[in-house]
């Protein structure tokens, strides 16, 4: 019965729910999903990671290549990260080449993970103007259910902290480089970034704030990729996009930052623990 | 003409095991929320994930009268091989590996029951290790078996390679990466085990007309391993299944 009344008025039955403080889904308005992160789990990768937040879940590939610095950036490497929303993950995406939601949400992460400076560019260069890393992040989403980009962050940190260099030695006369992968350094990460993202729902003169939205409640507030996400790192803000949707209020803002920073610890110690248990079953 | 060495004096392969074993397959049926019918399929160290979607009304150019139209895609995940791919899908190998998923797959669908109509099915390869196209065609089935679309039979893909001991020839089974790198010959087979008819076949490299015969029965016997294993998985699930109804009901 539920099944219909929904189809029928969608929003009559969204509504309903929200007026009793409570979501669709049973959860309360500032309520998460739980978090499941698994470290290296792909053996092809130089280091991985599986993320499910509730049921959006994405893998992170981390692959290394060498290439020469940017003539006008000697001294920087390189990190590429990419999301990849296939036809997997949603009836809503068609094969073919990437849709504007998809670069959005690319450049999105790109630009957030830039901003919060966790990792030095400068450690990725090996001999400055001749050689440097180029760190290829390559996120797939399996299962997109809302709160995208939350899940996106959390599978590229998990594998950057996992990652370590191998280590490359450059003859500059003969130009000889020689890799051994047997010895190796962990890469440095500053801090951790984590996006936590709100879904705006206008109920007659009132804003509601949704944490870590799903895809269903993410349309009902104005399409996909329509939500509001804050992302910090060590509690500096660095990065918030809010594109289109129901309008956010002023008095909302502080409400949020406090619920990003509980979030955002928590996605740490979560991290952290799951590198923890993997490192201790290879012993 | 004596291949690579790819069986030892014991008699057994590069990754120790027999020649007519099958890498260890774990495979998980409605693993996503989002697609009508998904399915997990690990084979030794190949993984990989289906999705299906439909059946749904197809697009007006596609629409066929006679039958449902098939629609497969298959992509390896950039960071699935050793080396970085740049191009997941859209490149020569993953085209014509779709075309192979759709020609099987159509052969096990019953489709003339949805006309004007259409499904769609995904196939996401996250780690490769030789195989990945049995891997798929497997994973596919068991998507297609949880999107509840009717089969004729169960859809199994297998390898098998060629190798000699002591001089007489060996059929090996399930052909992994490091076999198939070797260059020895690798002939796929997808089969419907259960009518006994192969829907498609394709072999690589040269082999002598004498011993097609030993390598082709060999990989059947591996499609008819494989669809017990297949079997097995699919009641767990159903079974799994009706428990949880029955507690929802009560």
């Amino acid at each position: 019965m539920a099944e219909i009344y929904k189809l029928i008025h969608p929003v009559k039955y969204f509504n309903d729910y929200i007026s009793r403080d409570i979501r669709p889904d049973g959860r309360k308005f500032h309520e998460q999903r739980n978090i499941k992160v698994n470290v290296n789990s792909l053996k092809t990768a130089e280091a991985s990671a599986v993320v499910k937040c509730g049921n959006t879940t994405v893998v992170c590939g981390v692959q290394l290549e060498l290439a020469t610095p940017k003539a006008e950036e000697p001294e920087l490497g390189f990190l590429v990260t990419n999301v990849e929303l296939t036809p997997l993950c949603s009836s809503k995406y068609r094969p073919g080449p990437p849709s504007d939601n998809a670069q959005v949400q690319s450049y999105m992460l790109s630009d957030i993970f830039s901003n919060s400076k966790c990792i030095d560019l400068k450690d990725l260069c090996i001999v400055p103007d001749k050689l440097a890393w180029v760190v290829y992040c390559d996120i797939v989403c399996l299962d997109n259910d809302g709160s995208l980009v939350d899940a996106c962050i959390i599978a590229l940190m998990a594998s950057l902290k996992t990652l370590s260099l191998p280590t490359v030695t450059y003859d500059p006369e003969t130009e000889e480089i020689k890799v051994d992968p047997d010895v190796r350094t962990p890469l440095k990460v500053d801090g951790c970034p984590v996006a936590t993202s709100f879904a705006v729902y206008k109920l007659t003169e009132r804003n509601i704030l949704l944490t870590d939205p799903s895809a269903y409640e993410e349309e009902m507030c104005g399409g996909l990729g329509a939500h509001f996400t804050v992302c910090l790192n060590k509690g500096l803000i660095c990065g918030n996009h809010k594109f289109g949707g129901s309008h956010l209020l002023m008095e909302n803002q502080e409400e949020v930052l406090k619920i990003a920073k509980e979030r955002a610890n928590l996605v740490v110690k979560v991290i952290d623990s799951c590198i923890k248990n993997e490192k201790s079953i290879d012993k | 003409m004596p291949g690579p060495d790819l069986l030892s004096s014991q008699g057994l392969r590069l990754d120790g095991r027999r020649p007519n074993e099958l890498r260890r397959i774990k495979c998980k049926l409605g693993v996503f929320t989002q697609p009508d019918g998904s399915a997990y399929l690990e084979q030794g160290n190949t993984k990989v994930l289906a999705a299906v979607y439909g059946p749904h009304q197809a697009a007006k150019s596609k629409s066929s009268t006679d039958g449902v139209v098939v629609n497969c895609q298959y992509s390896t995940a950039t960071f699935s091989t050793g080396e970085r791919k740049n191009r997941p899908r859209g490149d020569r190998k993953s085209q014509e590996m779709s075309m192979h998923l759709r020609q099987a797959l159509t052969a096990a669908i019953k489709t003339e029951l949805y006309p004007r109509s259409q499904i769609d099915i995904y196939v996401e390869v996250l780690q490769a290790d030789g195989g990945a196209y049995c891997a798929g065609v497997n994973a596919a089935t068991l998507a297609l078996i949880d999107a509840g679309i009717p089969l004729r039979a169960y859809a199994c893909a297998c390898s098998a390679s060629m190798a000699w001991r002591a001089g007489q020839p060996e059929p090996l089974l399930d052909v992994g990466h490091v076999e198939e790198a070797a260059g020895g010959v690798v002939l796929t087979v997808a089969a419907l085990p259960n009518t006994g008819s192969i829907a498609l076949l394709e072999m690589s490299h040269r082999l002598h007309m004498d011993y097609f015969d030993v390598v082709l029965s060999r990989a059947m016997q591996g499609c008819r391993d494989i669809e017990i294993i297949l079997d097995r998985a699919v009641r767990d699930h159903l079974a799994e299944g009706w428990t949880k109804q029955d507690i929802v009901t009560i």
